[in-house]
Protein backbone atom coordinates (compact mmCIF):
# COMPACT_ATOMS: atom_id res chain seq x y z
CA UNK A 1 0.00 0.00 0.00
CA UNK A 2 2.15 2.91 -0.94
CA UNK A 3 2.82 4.69 -4.02
CA UNK A 4 5.21 7.70 -4.80
CA UNK A 5 3.22 11.17 -4.56
CA UNK A 6 5.55 13.01 -7.51
CA UNK A 7 6.91 11.53 -10.37
CA UNK A 8 9.64 10.60 -11.29
CA UNK A 9 10.10 9.23 -8.31
CA UNK A 10 10.56 5.20 -8.55
CA UNK A 11 8.26 2.47 -7.63
CA UNK A 12 8.50 0.62 -4.33
CA UNK A 13 10.24 -2.54 -4.83
CA UNK A 14 12.16 -2.07 -7.57
CA UNK A 15 15.06 -3.06 -8.63
CA UNK A 16 18.48 -1.87 -8.09
CA UNK A 17 19.69 0.78 -10.59
CA UNK A 18 22.94 0.04 -10.93
CA UNK A 19 23.67 -3.22 -12.97
CA UNK A 20 27.81 -4.33 -14.44
CA UNK A 21 28.17 -3.64 -17.94
CA UNK A 22 29.98 -6.07 -19.80
CA UNK A 23 33.33 -5.19 -21.75
CA UNK A 24 32.89 -5.14 -25.03
CA UNK A 25 35.69 -5.93 -27.64
CA UNK A 26 37.10 -4.23 -30.64
CA UNK A 27 37.88 -6.37 -33.49
CA UNK A 28 40.02 -5.94 -36.14
CA UNK A 29 38.63 -7.47 -39.57
CA UNK A 30 35.93 -9.34 -37.84
CA UNK A 31 32.61 -9.12 -36.12
CA UNK A 32 32.36 -9.17 -32.83
CA UNK A 33 29.67 -9.45 -30.32
CA UNK A 34 29.13 -6.91 -27.65
CA UNK A 35 26.31 -6.89 -25.27
CA UNK A 36 25.55 -3.52 -23.43
CA UNK A 37 23.93 -4.01 -20.17
CA UNK A 38 21.59 -1.24 -19.11
CA UNK A 39 21.08 0.57 -15.76
CA UNK A 40 16.87 0.14 -15.86
CA UNK A 41 15.05 3.53 -18.06
CA UNK A 42 13.38 5.75 -16.09
CA UNK A 43 11.37 8.63 -18.65
CA UNK A 44 12.67 11.36 -16.94
CA UNK A 45 10.43 15.02 -16.81
CA UNK A 46 12.31 17.52 -18.42
CA UNK A 47 12.62 20.76 -16.47
CA UNK A 48 10.01 23.67 -17.21
CA UNK A 49 9.60 24.65 -20.75
CA UNK A 50 7.12 26.34 -22.79
CA UNK A 51 4.29 25.04 -24.27
CA UNK A 52 4.72 25.04 -28.22
CA UNK A 53 1.03 26.45 -28.75
CA UNK A 54 -1.29 25.13 -31.57
CA UNK A 55 -3.36 27.54 -34.01
CA UNK A 56 -7.06 26.10 -33.42
CA UNK A 57 -8.64 29.06 -35.30
CA UNK A 58 -8.33 27.88 -38.72
CA UNK A 59 -10.51 25.27 -40.66
CA UNK A 60 -7.21 23.11 -40.43
CA UNK A 61 -5.85 21.69 -37.08
CA UNK A 62 -2.55 20.11 -37.41
CA UNK A 63 0.45 18.79 -35.13
CA UNK A 64 3.86 17.94 -35.80
CA UNK A 65 4.93 15.28 -33.36
CA UNK A 66 8.46 15.05 -32.22
CA UNK A 67 10.69 12.18 -33.38
CA UNK A 68 12.24 10.00 -30.82
CA UNK A 69 15.72 7.64 -32.56
CA UNK A 70 15.68 4.50 -31.40
CA UNK A 71 17.67 4.63 -28.04
CA UNK A 72 18.69 0.75 -28.02
CA UNK A 73 22.80 -0.52 -27.67
CA UNK A 74 24.04 -2.42 -30.86
CA UNK A 75 24.02 -6.19 -30.12
CA UNK A 76 23.35 -9.52 -31.74
CA UNK A 77 19.62 -9.79 -33.16
CA UNK A 78 19.54 -5.58 -32.61
CA UNK A 79 18.56 -5.22 -36.36
CA UNK A 80 16.23 -8.08 -36.40
CA UNK A 81 14.27 -6.17 -33.63
CA UNK A 82 14.34 -2.75 -35.58
CA UNK A 83 13.50 -4.40 -38.47
CA UNK A 84 10.23 -5.98 -36.97
CA UNK A 85 9.33 -4.29 -33.98
CA UNK A 86 9.85 -0.73 -35.29
CA UNK A 87 6.69 -1.02 -37.19
CA UNK A 88 4.49 0.16 -35.02
CA UNK A 89 5.95 1.66 -31.85
CA UNK A 90 8.88 3.86 -31.07
CA UNK A 91 11.60 1.26 -29.30
CA UNK A 92 11.23 3.79 -26.23
CA UNK A 93 8.34 0.92 -25.10
CA UNK A 94 10.82 -1.05 -24.92
CA UNK A 95 12.78 0.17 -22.08
CA UNK A 96 10.02 1.62 -20.02
CA UNK A 97 8.56 -1.84 -19.58
CA UNK A 98 10.27 -3.86 -15.92
CA UNK A 99 12.89 -5.76 -16.62
CA UNK A 100 10.97 -8.78 -17.82
CA UNK A 101 12.01 -12.63 -17.71
CA UNK A 102 13.07 -14.46 -21.11
CA UNK A 103 9.68 -16.59 -20.99
CA UNK A 104 7.94 -12.85 -20.77
CA UNK A 105 9.58 -10.89 -23.74
CA UNK A 106 8.62 -14.43 -25.46
CA UNK A 107 4.91 -13.42 -24.53
CA UNK A 108 5.54 -10.32 -25.71
CA UNK A 109 6.77 -11.04 -28.71
CA UNK A 110 4.20 -13.98 -29.25
CA UNK A 111 1.38 -11.14 -28.89
CA UNK A 112 2.43 -8.76 -31.41
CA UNK A 113 2.34 -11.98 -33.81
CA UNK A 114 -0.93 -13.40 -32.89
CA UNK A 115 -2.86 -10.49 -32.04
CA UNK A 116 -1.11 -7.51 -34.28
CA UNK A 117 0.22 -9.04 -37.42
CA UNK A 118 3.81 -8.63 -36.66
CA UNK A 119 5.61 -10.27 -39.52
CA UNK A 120 8.16 -12.51 -37.26
CA UNK A 121 9.10 -15.65 -38.37
CA UNK A 122 9.78 -18.19 -36.16
CA UNK A 123 13.56 -18.11 -36.37
CA UNK A 124 13.18 -14.49 -36.39
CA UNK A 125 11.01 -14.25 -33.30
CA UNK A 126 14.23 -16.07 -31.21
CA UNK A 127 16.68 -13.70 -32.10
CA UNK A 128 14.15 -10.78 -31.24
CA UNK A 129 13.84 -12.49 -27.55
CA UNK A 130 17.48 -13.57 -27.57
CA UNK A 131 18.10 -9.47 -28.17
CA UNK A 132 15.38 -8.67 -25.97
CA UNK A 133 16.54 -10.84 -22.81
CA UNK A 134 20.02 -9.44 -23.46
CA UNK A 135 19.19 -5.37 -23.19
CA UNK A 136 16.42 -5.40 -21.01
CA UNK A 137 16.08 -8.45 -18.68
CA UNK A 138 15.91 -9.20 -15.34
CA UNK A 139 18.10 -12.68 -15.95
CA UNK A 140 20.96 -12.91 -18.18
CA UNK A 141 20.67 -14.82 -21.73
CA UNK B 1 41.52 3.15 -24.63
CA UNK B 2 39.12 6.06 -24.04
CA UNK B 3 35.72 4.60 -25.82
CA UNK B 4 35.47 1.75 -24.10
CA UNK B 5 32.58 1.94 -21.66
CA UNK B 6 33.11 2.03 -17.64
CA UNK B 7 30.60 -0.29 -15.59
CA UNK B 8 27.39 1.59 -15.70
CA UNK B 9 27.77 3.29 -18.46
CA UNK B 10 25.85 2.66 -21.84
CA UNK B 11 26.24 4.24 -25.06
CA UNK B 12 23.00 4.22 -26.63
CA UNK B 13 22.46 4.25 -30.63
CA UNK B 14 20.58 5.49 -33.30
CA UNK B 15 18.46 3.88 -36.25
CA UNK B 16 21.80 4.90 -38.47
CA UNK B 17 24.29 3.22 -36.09
CA UNK B 18 22.35 0.21 -36.22
CA UNK B 19 21.98 -0.05 -39.92
CA UNK B 20 25.28 0.26 -40.70
CA UNK B 21 26.39 -2.05 -37.93
CA UNK B 22 23.98 -4.56 -39.58
CA UNK B 23 25.24 -3.94 -42.93
CA UNK B 24 28.45 -3.68 -42.67
CA UNK B 25 29.29 -5.31 -39.59
CA UNK B 26 30.34 -3.98 -35.66
CA UNK B 27 33.14 -2.89 -36.54
CA UNK B 28 31.83 -0.11 -38.87
CA UNK B 29 29.08 1.14 -35.53
CA UNK B 30 31.86 1.42 -33.04
CA UNK B 31 33.39 4.71 -32.08
CA UNK B 32 36.69 5.62 -33.29
CA UNK B 33 36.47 2.64 -35.28
CA UNK B 34 36.05 4.05 -38.29
CA UNK B 35 35.85 7.21 -40.37
CA UNK B 36 34.07 10.14 -37.78
CA UNK B 37 31.63 11.53 -40.97
CA UNK B 38 29.28 8.20 -40.86
CA UNK B 39 28.30 8.48 -37.47
CA UNK B 40 25.00 9.88 -36.54
CA UNK B 41 23.55 12.96 -34.99
CA UNK B 42 24.24 12.17 -31.29
CA UNK B 43 22.79 10.01 -29.42
CA UNK B 44 19.50 10.15 -27.25
CA UNK B 45 19.70 8.21 -24.34
CA UNK B 46 16.00 6.61 -22.89
CA UNK B 47 15.88 9.66 -20.20
CA UNK B 48 15.95 11.92 -23.22
CA UNK B 49 13.20 14.30 -22.48
CA UNK B 50 10.98 14.74 -25.29
CA UNK B 51 8.26 17.65 -25.06
CA UNK B 52 5.12 17.12 -27.29
CA UNK B 53 2.75 19.90 -29.06
CA UNK B 54 0.44 21.95 -26.44
CA UNK B 55 1.86 19.88 -23.41
CA UNK B 56 4.27 20.82 -20.89
CA UNK B 57 7.10 18.25 -20.14
CA UNK B 58 5.79 14.71 -19.21
CA UNK B 59 6.97 11.63 -18.39
CA UNK B 60 7.04 10.27 -21.56
CA UNK B 61 6.26 6.09 -21.22
CA UNK B 62 5.94 5.84 -24.83
CA UNK B 63 6.93 7.98 -27.89
CA UNK B 64 4.95 6.66 -30.79
CA UNK B 65 2.24 6.48 -30.43
CA UNK B 66 2.37 8.81 -27.66
CA UNK B 67 1.82 8.08 -23.90
CA UNK B 68 2.32 10.84 -21.64
CA UNK B 69 1.95 10.89 -17.69
CA UNK B 70 0.74 14.06 -16.10
CA UNK B 71 3.10 15.34 -13.65
CA UNK B 72 2.02 14.45 -10.30
CA UNK B 73 1.62 18.92 -9.21
CA UNK B 74 -1.04 19.23 -11.67
CA UNK B 75 -3.08 17.41 -9.15
CA UNK B 76 -3.25 20.24 -6.80
CA UNK B 77 -6.16 22.06 -8.93
CA UNK B 78 -9.34 20.91 -9.42
CA UNK B 79 -9.47 21.07 -13.22
CA UNK B 80 -6.50 19.28 -14.79
CA UNK B 81 -5.03 21.82 -17.30
CA UNK B 82 -5.42 20.55 -20.59
CA UNK B 83 -1.44 21.37 -21.50
CA UNK B 84 -0.70 18.51 -18.74
CA UNK B 85 -4.02 16.23 -19.46
CA UNK B 86 -2.34 13.00 -19.87
CA UNK B 87 -1.92 11.51 -23.24
CA UNK B 88 -2.73 7.65 -24.40
CA UNK B 89 -3.04 6.29 -28.22
CA UNK B 90 -2.56 2.53 -28.82
CA UNK B 91 -2.27 2.79 -32.73
CA UNK B 92 1.02 4.25 -34.31
CA UNK B 93 -0.54 6.31 -36.89
CA UNK B 94 -2.93 9.23 -34.69
CA UNK B 95 -4.60 12.03 -36.63
CA UNK B 96 -2.16 15.36 -36.67
CA UNK B 97 -3.99 16.68 -39.40
CA UNK B 98 -8.00 17.25 -39.67
CA UNK B 99 -9.86 19.53 -42.21
CA UNK B 100 -12.80 20.51 -40.34
CA UNK B 101 -14.40 21.72 -43.77
CA UNK B 102 -14.61 18.23 -44.96
CA UNK B 103 -14.22 15.70 -41.55
CA UNK B 104 -17.70 14.58 -40.89
CA UNK B 105 -18.99 12.09 -38.31
CA UNK B 106 -21.11 9.40 -39.43
CA UNK B 107 -23.80 7.38 -37.47
CA UNK B 108 -25.01 4.03 -39.09
CA UNK B 109 -25.51 0.43 -38.62
CA UNK B 110 -29.37 -0.71 -37.30
CA UNK B 111 -30.55 2.62 -37.80
CA UNK B 112 -33.48 4.16 -40.16
CA UNK B 113 -31.44 6.48 -42.02
CA UNK B 114 -27.58 6.58 -41.49
CA UNK B 115 -26.61 10.17 -40.76
CA UNK B 116 -23.45 12.48 -41.01
CA UNK B 117 -22.94 15.98 -39.47
CA UNK B 118 -19.76 18.50 -39.61
CA UNK B 119 -18.19 19.69 -36.42
CA UNK B 120 -20.09 23.17 -36.81
CA UNK B 121 -23.73 20.71 -37.21
CA UNK B 122 -22.64 19.21 -34.19
CA UNK B 123 -21.52 21.80 -32.04
CA UNK B 124 -24.82 23.84 -33.31
CA UNK B 125 -27.23 20.47 -31.20
CA UNK B 126 -28.26 21.19 -27.69
CA UNK B 127 -25.04 21.40 -25.09
CA UNK B 128 -24.37 19.70 -22.41
CA UNK B 129 -21.67 20.14 -19.67
CA UNK B 130 -20.45 18.64 -16.57
CA UNK B 131 -16.77 17.68 -14.73
CA UNK B 132 -16.00 14.36 -14.81
CA UNK B 133 -12.95 12.21 -14.37
CA UNK B 134 -10.98 10.28 -16.68
CA UNK B 135 -8.64 7.75 -15.51
CA UNK B 136 -6.68 5.26 -17.90
CA UNK B 137 -7.63 1.21 -17.26
CA UNK B 138 -3.76 0.89 -16.41
CA UNK B 139 -2.98 3.94 -13.90
CA UNK B 140 -0.92 2.75 -11.66
CA UNK B 141 -0.26 -0.31 -13.66
CA UNK B 142 3.81 0.60 -12.49
CA UNK B 143 3.06 0.00 -9.24
CA UNK B 144 2.09 -3.53 -9.38
CA UNK B 145 3.93 -6.40 -7.89
CA UNK B 146 5.12 -8.88 -9.60
CA UNK B 147 5.33 -6.24 -12.43
CA UNK B 148 2.93 -6.54 -15.80
CA UNK B 149 3.79 -5.65 -18.90
CA UNK B 150 2.17 -2.75 -20.32
CA UNK B 151 2.23 1.19 -20.22
CA UNK B 152 4.10 1.58 -16.78
CA UNK B 153 2.45 4.66 -15.69
CA UNK B 154 2.32 5.62 -12.08
CA UNK B 155 -0.73 7.43 -10.60
CA UNK B 156 -0.82 10.07 -13.35
CA UNK B 157 -2.55 8.90 -15.87
CA UNK B 158 -6.10 10.15 -15.51
CA UNK B 159 -7.41 14.23 -15.16
CA UNK B 160 -10.02 15.89 -14.27
CA UNK B 161 -12.23 18.31 -17.04
CA UNK B 162 -15.12 20.26 -17.60
CA UNK B 163 -16.01 18.50 -20.81
CA UNK B 164 -19.06 20.23 -23.06
CA UNK B 165 -20.35 18.16 -26.12
CA UNK B 166 -23.89 16.75 -27.26
CA UNK B 167 -25.55 14.13 -25.51
CA UNK B 168 -25.50 10.22 -27.27
CA UNK B 169 -29.41 10.36 -26.64
CA UNK B 170 -29.85 13.43 -28.72
CA UNK B 171 -27.77 11.94 -31.32
CA UNK B 172 -28.76 8.60 -31.14
CA UNK B 173 -32.77 9.95 -31.48
CA UNK B 174 -32.01 11.32 -34.53
CA UNK B 175 -31.14 8.57 -36.41
CA UNK B 176 -34.11 6.71 -35.19
CA UNK B 177 -33.10 3.11 -33.88
CA UNK B 178 -34.48 -0.09 -34.83
CA UNK B 179 -36.11 -2.40 -33.01
CA UNK B 180 -32.67 -4.84 -31.65
CA UNK B 181 -30.53 -2.31 -30.94
CA UNK B 182 -28.29 -3.51 -28.02
CA UNK B 183 -24.83 -1.55 -29.00
CA UNK B 184 -23.14 1.23 -30.04
CA UNK B 185 -19.47 1.08 -31.53
CA UNK B 186 -17.29 3.99 -31.97
CA UNK B 187 -14.60 4.02 -34.15
CA UNK B 188 -11.47 5.93 -33.77
CA UNK B 189 -9.76 7.72 -36.93
CA UNK B 190 -6.65 6.12 -35.47
CA UNK B 191 -4.43 3.66 -37.47
CA UNK B 192 -2.11 0.89 -37.05
CA UNK B 193 1.58 0.70 -38.36
CA UNK B 194 0.08 -2.91 -40.05
CA UNK B 195 -3.25 -3.51 -41.66
CA UNK B 196 -3.45 -6.39 -39.22
CA UNK B 197 -3.70 -4.13 -36.41
CA UNK B 198 -7.60 -3.72 -35.20
CA UNK B 199 -8.59 -0.63 -35.62
CA UNK B 200 -9.44 1.08 -32.00
CA UNK B 201 -13.44 0.38 -32.00
CA UNK B 202 -15.05 0.40 -28.49
CA UNK B 203 -18.63 -0.66 -27.86
CA UNK B 204 -21.25 0.54 -25.23
CA UNK B 205 -24.91 -0.99 -24.20
CA UNK B 206 -27.67 1.12 -25.21
CA UNK B 207 -28.90 1.52 -21.40
CA UNK B 208 -25.85 3.18 -20.66
CA UNK B 209 -25.84 5.12 -23.65
CA UNK B 210 -28.89 7.09 -23.13
CA UNK B 211 -27.82 8.39 -19.17
CA UNK B 212 -27.94 12.12 -19.26
CA UNK B 213 -24.03 12.35 -18.55
CA UNK B 214 -22.97 10.35 -21.97
CA UNK B 215 -22.02 13.26 -24.76
CA UNK B 216 -19.76 12.96 -27.68
CA UNK B 217 -17.62 16.18 -26.08
CA UNK B 218 -16.19 18.48 -28.72
CA UNK B 219 -14.77 20.90 -25.77
CA UNK B 220 -12.32 20.65 -22.78
CA UNK B 221 -11.96 23.00 -19.74
CA UNK B 222 -13.25 25.45 -21.98
CA UNK B 223 -11.30 25.14 -24.74
CA UNK B 224 -11.63 22.83 -28.00
CA UNK B 225 -10.37 19.28 -27.69
CA UNK B 226 -6.43 19.22 -28.32
CA UNK B 227 -5.51 17.46 -31.17
CA UNK B 228 -3.81 15.05 -28.67
CA UNK B 229 -6.97 14.54 -26.14
CA UNK B 230 -9.02 13.87 -29.38
CA UNK B 231 -9.90 16.48 -31.67
CA UNK B 232 -12.45 17.18 -32.89
CA UNK B 233 -14.62 14.73 -31.00
CA UNK B 234 -14.06 11.98 -27.88
CA UNK B 235 -16.68 9.95 -26.30
CA UNK B 236 -17.10 11.25 -22.70
CA UNK B 237 -18.52 8.12 -20.68
CA UNK B 238 -18.86 10.00 -17.07
CA UNK B 239 -17.71 7.11 -14.36
CA UNK B 240 -16.16 4.45 -17.20
CA UNK B 241 -12.72 3.82 -17.44
CA UNK B 242 -11.17 5.92 -20.24
CA UNK B 243 -10.63 2.86 -22.61
CA UNK B 244 -13.68 3.51 -23.65
CA UNK B 245 -14.03 7.57 -24.39
CA UNK B 246 -12.68 7.00 -27.94
CA UNK B 247 -10.73 10.47 -29.16
CA UNK B 248 -10.90 11.26 -32.90
CA UNK B 249 -14.29 9.67 -33.56
CA UNK B 250 -15.35 9.39 -37.21
CA UNK B 251 -17.90 6.50 -36.71
CA UNK B 252 -20.90 5.67 -34.40
CA UNK B 253 -22.48 1.98 -35.80
CA UNK B 254 -25.63 0.68 -33.78
CA UNK B 255 -25.34 -2.90 -33.36
CA UNK B 256 -27.98 -5.52 -32.74
CA UNK B 257 -25.78 -7.46 -31.36
CA UNK B 258 -22.76 -7.39 -28.82
CA UNK B 259 -19.97 -6.12 -30.60
CA UNK B 260 -16.70 -8.27 -30.29
CA UNK B 261 -13.94 -6.93 -31.75
CA UNK B 262 -9.95 -6.86 -30.31
CA UNK B 263 -10.34 -4.22 -28.28
CA UNK B 264 -13.31 -5.47 -26.42
CA UNK B 265 -12.09 -9.25 -26.31
CA UNK B 266 -9.24 -10.23 -25.35
CA UNK B 267 -8.06 -7.01 -24.94
CA UNK B 268 -9.79 -4.62 -21.57
CA UNK B 269 -11.07 -7.54 -19.86
CA UNK B 270 -11.29 -8.46 -16.19
CA UNK B 271 -11.44 -11.14 -13.69
CA UNK B 272 -15.04 -11.48 -12.70
CA UNK B 273 -13.78 -11.61 -8.97
CA UNK B 274 -14.40 -8.85 -6.24
CA UNK B 275 -12.59 -5.65 -7.43
CA UNK B 276 -11.42 -7.42 -10.15
CA UNK B 277 -8.46 -9.08 -7.90
CA UNK B 278 -6.46 -12.69 -9.12
CA UNK B 279 -3.18 -13.94 -7.95
CA UNK B 280 -0.29 -14.76 -10.38
CA UNK B 281 -0.46 -18.38 -11.82
CA UNK B 282 -4.11 -18.83 -10.45
CA UNK B 283 -5.97 -16.74 -13.25
CA UNK B 284 -9.71 -16.16 -12.82
CA UNK B 285 -11.00 -18.67 -15.20
CA UNK B 286 -13.91 -16.32 -16.79
CA UNK B 287 -13.41 -12.23 -17.84
CA UNK B 288 -16.05 -9.42 -18.47
CA UNK B 289 -15.02 -6.10 -20.08
CA UNK B 290 -13.74 -3.52 -17.66
CA UNK B 291 -16.65 -0.96 -17.54
CA UNK B 292 -16.96 1.11 -14.03
CA UNK B 293 -14.20 3.09 -12.16
CA UNK B 294 -13.61 2.21 -8.58
CA UNK B 295 -13.25 4.42 -5.53
CA UNK B 296 -9.95 6.12 -4.73
CA UNK B 297 -8.14 8.53 -2.84
CA UNK B 298 -4.78 10.54 -3.25
CA UNK B 299 -2.44 12.90 -1.15
CA UNK B 300 -1.31 15.90 -3.46
CA UNK B 301 -0.25 17.76 -0.77
CA UNK B 302 2.27 18.54 1.22
CA UNK B 303 5.42 16.96 -0.99
CA UNK B 304 7.24 13.88 0.07
CA UNK B 305 9.99 15.76 0.35
CA UNK B 306 8.66 18.24 2.92
CA UNK B 307 10.78 18.15 6.24
CA UNK B 308 8.47 18.73 9.35
CA UNK B 309 9.54 19.51 12.78
CA UNK B 310 8.13 17.56 16.00
CA UNK B 311 4.55 19.78 16.86
CA UNK B 312 4.57 21.52 13.62
CA UNK B 313 0.76 21.51 11.91
CA UNK B 314 1.06 19.51 8.59
CA UNK B 315 -1.85 21.11 5.59
CA UNK B 316 -2.39 17.58 3.90
CA UNK B 317 -4.90 17.77 0.65
CA UNK B 318 -5.96 15.53 -1.79
CA UNK B 319 -8.54 14.49 -4.19
CA UNK B 320 -11.13 11.41 -4.03
CA UNK B 321 -13.20 10.17 -6.86
CA UNK B 322 -15.32 6.75 -7.57
CA UNK B 323 -17.54 5.74 -10.36
CA UNK B 324 -20.02 8.11 -10.22
CA UNK B 325 -22.54 8.19 -7.03
CA UNK B 326 -19.76 10.83 -5.43
CA UNK B 327 -17.56 11.01 -2.19
CA UNK B 328 -19.10 10.53 0.89
CA UNK B 329 -16.11 10.50 3.22
CA UNK B 330 -12.33 10.35 3.25
CA UNK B 331 -10.14 8.98 6.42
CA UNK B 332 -6.26 9.59 6.91
CA UNK B 333 -4.21 7.27 9.13
CA UNK B 334 -1.00 8.31 11.07
CA UNK B 335 -0.96 4.63 12.79
CA UNK B 336 -0.50 2.17 9.96
CA UNK B 337 -4.20 1.87 9.70
CA UNK B 338 -5.32 1.24 13.40
CA UNK B 339 -6.84 4.45 13.50
CA UNK B 340 -8.52 6.90 11.12
CA UNK B 341 -9.07 10.65 11.30
CA UNK B 342 -12.21 12.50 8.56
CA UNK B 343 -10.84 14.89 6.33
CA UNK B 344 -12.87 17.93 5.26
CA UNK B 345 -14.23 17.70 1.69
CA UNK B 346 -13.92 20.32 -0.36
CA UNK B 347 -16.29 21.80 -3.52
CA UNK B 348 -18.43 19.25 -4.87
CA UNK B 349 -18.16 19.84 -8.90
CA UNK B 350 -20.34 17.14 -9.49
CA UNK B 351 -20.31 13.36 -9.00
CA UNK B 352 -18.45 12.12 -11.53
CA UNK B 353 -15.60 14.83 -10.42
CA UNK B 354 -12.38 14.66 -8.54
CA UNK B 355 -13.49 15.81 -4.81
CA UNK B 356 -10.88 18.12 -2.93
CA UNK B 357 -10.06 16.99 0.62
CA UNK B 358 -8.07 18.70 3.67
CA UNK B 359 -6.81 17.65 6.55
CA UNK B 360 -4.57 19.35 9.29
CA UNK B 361 -2.60 17.15 11.25
CA UNK B 362 0.65 17.64 14.21
CA UNK B 363 3.01 14.82 14.70
CA UNK B 364 4.01 14.31 18.11
CA UNK B 365 7.18 12.62 17.43
CA UNK B 366 10.11 12.82 15.50
CA UNK B 367 11.23 10.02 12.95
CA UNK B 368 9.40 8.85 9.33
CA UNK B 369 5.40 9.31 9.63
CA UNK B 370 3.59 7.17 7.28
CA UNK B 371 0.43 8.66 6.65
CA UNK B 372 -2.70 6.57 4.78
CA UNK B 373 -5.74 7.83 2.92
CA UNK B 374 -9.07 5.83 2.16
CA UNK B 375 -12.38 7.06 0.32
CA UNK B 376 -15.90 5.70 1.17
CA UNK B 377 -18.36 6.23 -1.93
CA UNK B 378 -21.58 7.62 -0.93
CA UNK B 379 -23.02 4.08 -3.03
CA UNK B 380 -20.75 2.32 0.67
CA UNK B 381 -17.72 1.51 -1.46
CA UNK B 382 -14.82 1.22 0.43
CA UNK B 383 -10.84 0.86 -0.81
CA UNK B 384 -9.03 -2.51 0.30
CA UNK B 385 -6.24 -2.18 2.78
CA UNK B 386 -3.84 -4.45 0.55
CA UNK B 387 -2.86 -4.37 -2.75
CA UNK B 388 -5.09 -6.65 -5.03
CA UNK B 389 -3.61 -7.48 -8.47
CA UNK B 390 -4.61 -9.16 -12.31
CA UNK B 391 -3.01 -10.03 -14.91
CA UNK B 392 -3.66 -6.81 -16.70
CA UNK B 393 -2.87 -3.87 -14.50
CA UNK B 394 -6.11 -2.35 -14.05
CA UNK B 395 -8.13 -1.16 -11.55
CA UNK B 396 -5.70 -0.32 -8.69
CA UNK B 397 -7.24 1.29 -5.65
CA UNK B 398 -5.11 -0.11 -2.41
CA UNK B 399 -4.94 2.62 0.15
CA UNK B 400 -2.54 5.47 -0.82
CA UNK B 401 0.40 6.25 1.53
CA UNK B 402 2.59 9.44 2.01
CA UNK B 403 5.67 9.64 3.59
CA UNK B 404 7.22 12.45 5.61
CA UNK B 405 9.70 12.93 8.03
CA UNK B 406 9.99 14.72 11.52
CA UNK B 407 12.48 16.27 12.94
Amino acid sequence: MSAPQESPAPPPGSSSLLLPALALLVVLGGAAAAYLVLAPSRPAVPPESPVQPIDMSGPVVSIELPQDDPILPVGPGGDDFHRHCTICHSSRLILTQPRLRPQQWAAVVQKMVKMYGAPVKPDDEKTIVGYLTAVHSSETP
Amino acid sequence: MSDLLQPGEFRPVSRRELLLASAGGLLAALPGACNRATLPEPPRGPDAPMQFPGKVPMRVINSLPPCLETPWKYFATDLTPNEAFYVRWHLKNIPTTIDTRTWRLRLDGHVEKPIEWSLDELRRLPATELVAVNQCSGNSRGLFEPRIPGAQWYNGAMGNARWKGVRLDELLRRAGLKAGSVEVGFAGMDRGGLPSVPNYVKSVPLDELRKPEVMLAYEMNGEPLPLLNGFPVRLVIPGWFATYWVKAIERLTVFDKPFTGYWMNPAYRIPTTENAVEEPGNLCKTTVPITRMNVRSFFTGPGADRRLKVGETIDLSGIAFDGGSGINTVEVSADGGATWQPARLGDDLGRFSFRRWTLSLTPAKAGQQQLLVRATSNAGETQPSRVGWNRAGYMRNVYEELRLEVR
